[in-house]
């Protein structure tokens, strides 16, 4: 990328209040670095506590979640890192805290696109009252099966970001490049 | 048995242990992206505990800024642990402290206690001036 678009990059990305943003691999210390610099990035921002609270939970939960459940991506090995991005942002001026908004994407197995359907559909329904509800079920549910943590995070994750956000949670299924049309490209939105 | 400190890290929360003062400490955030190698070791070493000494009274102080979804079911495996050495007859308290305008932990603490009657908790809320 040479100067000039580097500067159209950056225009485009202040246009959309873009703060962080990262595509790549994820592993545990690639997130768990990715979360100092946010948590350094928000400490700049002047927002109330609960709001950059939100923002940094949401982060975690999005970053974790692709990092359990992000299908290989086409051409990888089994062993490959999932891969995915995030990007986190802050709406231009107009309302009284700033709005903060935050984009995940990843691939996922073709197999996963009907239940993450269903999941994200029942969840954009709910009152709040009825999230807190599902959250405290899931809780005591996921305590009771099977001891294999990555199998039972899933559901608290995507109720935990449902949860502290302040809109119903967006999402979206894309084809990839997978010329095996084994895996779709899965995009979730929250604002905060 | 001895005391048992493990060291805040940046994804984990620092955990003291003084079993001769009947008392658990655990403050800061907790993240990581596998909880169970995190909250293995300190369940089984309380779980210990509570089995050799059946204390009298017990108390965990807990202090959290932030915890990850995946990591509330170790924490609600702790609170069960606590559930059962109350049920035994030690006198069980979590005292619960937290940002007064972090709405989240607050209702954490009410959440992991809802099935468990025999811990008593201690909400205290702290204002950040």
């Amino acid at each position: 990328m040479n100067p000039p678009d580097f500067e159209r990059f950056q225009v485009s990305a202040q246009d959309h209040g873009v703060l962080f943003y990262y595509v790549g691999e994820f592993t545990a210390p690639m997130v768990s670095a990715a979360a100092d610099t946010l948590k350094a990035r928000l400490a700049t921002e002047d927002a109330s506590g609960p709001a950059k609270r939100k923002v940094f939970s949401t982060f975690v939960e999005m970053a974790q979640n692709i990092l359990h459940y992000a299908a290989p991506s086409p051409g990888d090995g089994a062993q490959a890192s999932p891969r995915g991005a995030i990007a986190v942002g802050r709406l231009a001026e107009g309302s009284t805290d700033g709005q903060y908004w935050l984009v995940c994407s990843n691939p996922v197995t073709v197999e996963h696109v009907a239940r993450l359907t269903d999941k994200l559909t029942a969840l954009r329904a709910m009152s709040l009252e009825e999230i807190k509800q599902s959250y405290r079920e899931q809780l005591r549910n996921d305590a009771h099966t099977s001891t294999d943590t990555q199998s039972c995070g899933a559901g608290l994750g995507l109720l935990t970001m449902a949860r502290d956000a302040s809109a119903p949670l967006e999402f979206s299924f894309a084809s990839t490049s997978d010329p095996h049309d084994r895996t779709a490209l899965f995009h979730v939105k929250a604002r905060i | 048995m001895q005391n048992l400190h493990i060291e805040r890290s940046n994804v984990t929360p620092e955990i003291l242990f003084m079993p001769a003062q009947q008392r658990l400490e655990i403050s800061g955030e907790c993240y990581p992206e596998n909880p169970l190698p995190f909250f293995q070791p300190l369940l089984q070493t309380l779980h210990t505990y509570f089995e050799k000494e059946r204390p009298t009274r017990f108390e965990a102080r807990m202090q959290l800024q932030y915890i990850n979804s995946a990591s509330t079911m170790g924490l609600r495996s702790l609170f069960s642990l606590l559930n059962s050495a109350g049920k035994k007859g030690t006198d069980t308290r979590v005292l619960w402290t937290y940002d007064a305008e972090d709405d989240a932990i607050e209702e954490l603490g009410l959440d992991l206690v809802e099935d468990f009657h025999h811990v008593l908790l201690e909400r205290q809320p702290l204002s950040v001036a």
